[in-house]
């Protein structure tokens, strides 16, 4: 029943399903942009912050490469780290959330301390610091941004887990002799998964936001093109300025739409999740 | 004969889909009599009561008519015609709810004073203020609760003050009819009993009409006049109590009746056929476990000894609160005791091992089998949990689960793949049992097995925990507030009082010739379905003091009826009272200071 509810939540309803179509528009792109891509995006040309034309279907660059060629290439830094912060900061907030929820005493209070650490610390300065200790690469952009949003995610699930440790299947099993791990294993994990999974998708959708944001203040990876450079680029070249709309417009178009669908997802989920939340409380 | 002042016909309630949930329910209520409407759970009977006053969710579909005549209103209010907005006058003021769950019905930011204010100015905007708290404090002490109480927050009151709030709630704007929907569920003995006592009052006082539901005949019949038997959302059989419970008509009534236990009349297990000489399984020495709280330290267990025979049933019985589940749960090491031991086969279960063995050989059974089961996992997967903890080789897994689930009466080709939501209340019990049995233990210690279940299945529930103590010689720990239950199950019974064992011996004895007045004033509080057979009984004050402020001498001494001038210095241990076996925790066994009792009587 659970998994059939879920589907029917992602693919019964239009957010689901235009959701899903423009996520999964996106994914394609990032996998096959470079082929797809007309040019070289990195190729420099005399034609610089030429409007749109049937030659550059998007105009081009201040360097005058292909504004479409680097739309294409540049998803996929987007949607990696993206996906790739969110894995690492679900882990680490899963982990934390689980341990601090189920053990409790010291463990909840150190664990909760630097939950709320992190919690209360601005992340954006917190990234930009760190990414500009540790040298700019797509790894490091990764991890910044995973060891810094996970603070919400392990919340969430302590105070989830704290409801899970009181439900009698769990003092059932205590009664049974049952080792922490299997508990852990069997009735607190598998309990909390949908919690966590609805929480991770919605931070896919800060992590994207995130790496656009240190891209557009100088601080991504240099050596890959990502939306957030590319808007970092047409802002230091004034663009804007100069009206070459078609420089700006598109990759922060493609934030959006890559944000807002990835969010759409989350929610959806959430909506999953939380009627069952509910009936908990009430029990 | 004046019309009546409440008349249901033909009420039909469905569902979106068209399946009915209420079938066609007419019934009528006089003014000041009291109706109960009995049947199991899904039959209809709380969506009759919200019928009445509309308060049914928009997916359902209530049709028929419904019509009051409250005395002081000129014209009948037709409840099906009416607006919205005009029923939010009739609500209240011409028929109010006694909603089920006193917990989770009073709002728990608000002061219980400040709730019934509410309800009062929301149909009368221009009354005073301190014709308000008039108003209140009358209410208050018509439900028989201080000034000092009603400005209280819900979560400082204890579960009979809110019983007893959540009634002064409904009487806030003088309705002359009152539907309580399970009023005394989730209450014990003693508090149902105040409660009962209480409506009983408050119709004689105020000339209530009444509409009682409830899904135990029982409490239907020491307080109503007639009685309305649901099944399937039709009424089956209504009628005047005497008539209901002395000759019952229909065949579902019957069974119904049938099923409850009657102190005195035919018990469901024969006592065990051995008895005394054998060696305890389980013998709990001294055992006390206190938890800290804010308001110092809860003494839950205090002190108690037990022995638990193979193959015995033992029943633990006394109010909620008393400490029979935290001793339940020490003995599975589930709470660590502060003081006293738990020994298996006559050894101590200290060590890692032992605990082990402990909780291989005794295994648990809990109250809410919608619980206990861990909804993520099938049924396969829930029974064998215990193999895979033990560590048993998998090999056995699939044909002890399958033995487990036959011994319960659960076919495993038909349930093993399925999830707990698959399945019926009953039916999870089950899985709950066969889950215990996979490891073959030799006691089984059951907290309220069937408290939360309907009358029929809770008799196949322990239908099937009889049968194997029959065919597996399983022991039994019995852990129950419901006196007649233990009475008709339990080999040897063991009473508890904040925390203590106050009286012990074969459950016949203990229930019939109860020799300590705390189980003497459990036994009068038992509701019994005979018409008006409660009688004018003698019902304990109060309720069960904080375990965190004992009192001096016996603890049972502030709301003893026979206490005397030692009571509030000496604490009675376990002295020889009665019938042979049997102890009990009263000064008046004790030969120093009986001869007091008698003098200063």
């Amino acid at each position: 029943m659970t998994g059939a509810r879920a589907r029917e939540l992602l693919f019964g309803s239009w957010r689901g399903r235009i959701s899903l179509s423009v996520l999964g528009l996106f994914i394609f792109i990032a996998i096959f942009g470079g082929a797809l891509a007309p040019d070289d995006p990195y190729a420099s040309s005399l034609e610089t912050l030429e409007p749109p034309s049937s030659e550059h279907w998007l105009g081009t660059t201040e360097q005058g490469s292909d504004v479409l060629s680097q739309l294409l290439v540049g998803a996929r830094v987007s949607i990696v780290v993206g996906f790739a912060a969110a894995i690492i900061s679900a882990v680490i907030g899963a982990a934390v959330g689980l341990a601090s929820g189920y053990f409790g005493g010291w463990t909840d209070r150190i664990l909760d301390g630097i939950d709320n650490w992190f919690l209360v610390i601005p992340t954006l300065p917190l990234m930009i610091v760190l990414s500009a200790l540790l040298s700019p690469s797509l790894g490091v952009l990764i991890l910044v941004i995973g060891i810094t949003s996970w603070a919400g995610t392990g919340r969430i699930v302590r105070s989830h887990v704290l409801t899970l440790r009181e439900r009698p299947f769990v003092e059932r099993a205590q009664a049974l002799g049952a080792s922490h791990w299997h508990i852990l294993k069997t009735h607190i994990f598998p309990n909390a998964l949908p919690l966590i999974f609805a929480n991770t998708v919605l931070i896919i959708a800060i992590a994207i936001l995130s790496e656009s944001a240190l891209a557009f203040l100088g601080l991504g990876d240099p050596t890959n093109i990502s939306w957030g450079t590319m808007l970092q680029n047409a802002f230091s070249s004034g663009a804007p300025s100069a009206e070459a709309w078609w420089y700006v417009i598109p990759p922060g178009l493609c934030i959006t739409l890559l944000v807002l669908s990835v969010a759409m997802i989350g929610y959806q989920f959430e909506e999953y999740v939380n009627p069952r939340l509910l009936e908990q409380h009430e029990a | 004969m004046s019309a009546p002042l409440l008349d249901v016909s033909d009420l039909r309630v469905t569902t979106r889909d068209g399946s009915p949930i209420v079938d066609g329910v007419g019934f009528e209520v006089r003014a000041g009599e009291a109706l109960g409407i009995a049947g199991e759970s899904g039959c209809g009977k709380t969506t009759t009561a919200l019928a009445v006053m509309r308060l049914l969710p928009a997916s359902l579909t209530q049709t028929g008519t419904i019509t009051l005549r409250p005395e002081n209103v000129a014209k009948q209010i037709n409840v099906g015609r009416r607006t919205e907005r005009g029923m939010q006058v009739v609500r209240w003021r011409h028929v109010s709810l006694v909603f089920q769950g006193a917990m989770n019905s009073l709002d728990p930011v608000q002061r219980v004073d400040d709730q019934i204010a509410e309800a009062i100015k929301l149909h009368d905007r221009d009354v005073g203020k301190g014709e308000v708290a008039e108003r209140i404090s009358e209410l208050m002490s018509t439900v028989g609760l201080t000034a000092v109480t009603a400005r209280r927050y819900p979560h400082q009151l204890s579960g009979g003050q809110r019983q007893r709030a959540m009634t002064a709630l409904a009487l806030a704007c003088n309705p002359p009819l009152v539907i309580a929907d399970e009023p005394t569920t989730a209450l014990d003995v003693v508090m149902q009993a105040q409660v009962l006592q209480l409506l009983e009052r408050l119709r004689e006082r105020l000339g209530l009409a009444l509409i009682l539901i409830s899904h135990d005949l029982g409490v239907l019949a020491e307080t109503c006049d007639r009685v309305a038997i649901m099944y399937e959302g039709k009424i089956v059989e209504i009628g005047d109590a005497g008539q209901i419970f002395g000759a019952p008509e229909h065949e579902y009534t019957k069974k119904l009746l049938s099923i409850l236990p009657v102190i005195g009349g035919e018990r469901r297990v024969a006592p065990a056929s051995s008895n005394g000489g054998e060696s305890p399984l389980i013998e709990v020495r001294d055992l006390s476990v206190r938890f800290p709280t804010q308001a110092g330290e809860a003494r839950a267990v205090d002190g108690v000894s037990l022995d638990w025979k193979r193959g015995e049933i033992l029943g633990v019985v006394g109010e909620s609160g008393c400490g029979k589940s935290t001793t339940a749960r020490a003995i599975l090491g589930l709470v660590e005791p502060q003081e006293g031991e738990v020994l298996l086969d006559g050894k101590a279960a200290e060590g890692r091992g032992e605990m082990r063995d402990l909780r291989k050989r005794i295994q648990m059974i809990f109250q809410d089998p919608y619980q206990t089961l861990n909804p993520r996992h099938r049924v396969r997967t829930l029974v064998a949990e215990p193999l895979v903890v033990m560590g048993i080789d998998r090999s056995e897994h699939e044909a002890r689960v399958a033995k487990s689930l036959n011994d319960v009466g659960l076919e495993p080709e038909r349930f093993k793949d399925r999830y707990p939501h698959q399945l019926s209340g009953g039916q999870r019990q089950r899985v709950a049992i066969a889950a215990s049995l996979v490891l073959e233990p030799d006691g089984l210690i059951c907290d309220e097995p069937v408290s939360m279940l309907d009358t029929s299945v809770r008799a196949q529930i322990l239908d099937v925990l009889c049968g194997l103590r029959e065919s597996r010689d399983l022991g039994l720990m019995f852990i129950t507030h419901d006196l007649s239950l233990a009475w008709s199950l339990c080999d040897r019974l063991a009473v508890m009082y904040l925390g203590r064992v106050v009286e012990q011996g074969l459950a016949t004895d203990v229930i019939e010739r109860p020799q300590h007045p705390y189980t003497q004033a459990l036994v009068d509080a038992i509701p019994v379905p005979v018409p008006g057979g409660g009688g004018e009984r003698e019902l304990l004050k109060g309720e069960l003091p904080d375990p965190t402020n004992v009192p001096q001498g016996c603890r049972f001494h502030p709301r003893c009826p026979k206490r005397f001038g030692p009571c509030d210095s000496v604490d009675p241990g376990l002295l020889p009272a009665g019938a042979k076996g049997q102890l009990a925790a009263c000064l008046l066994h004790d030969p120093a200071h009986a001869g007091a009792a008698t003098r200063s009587a």
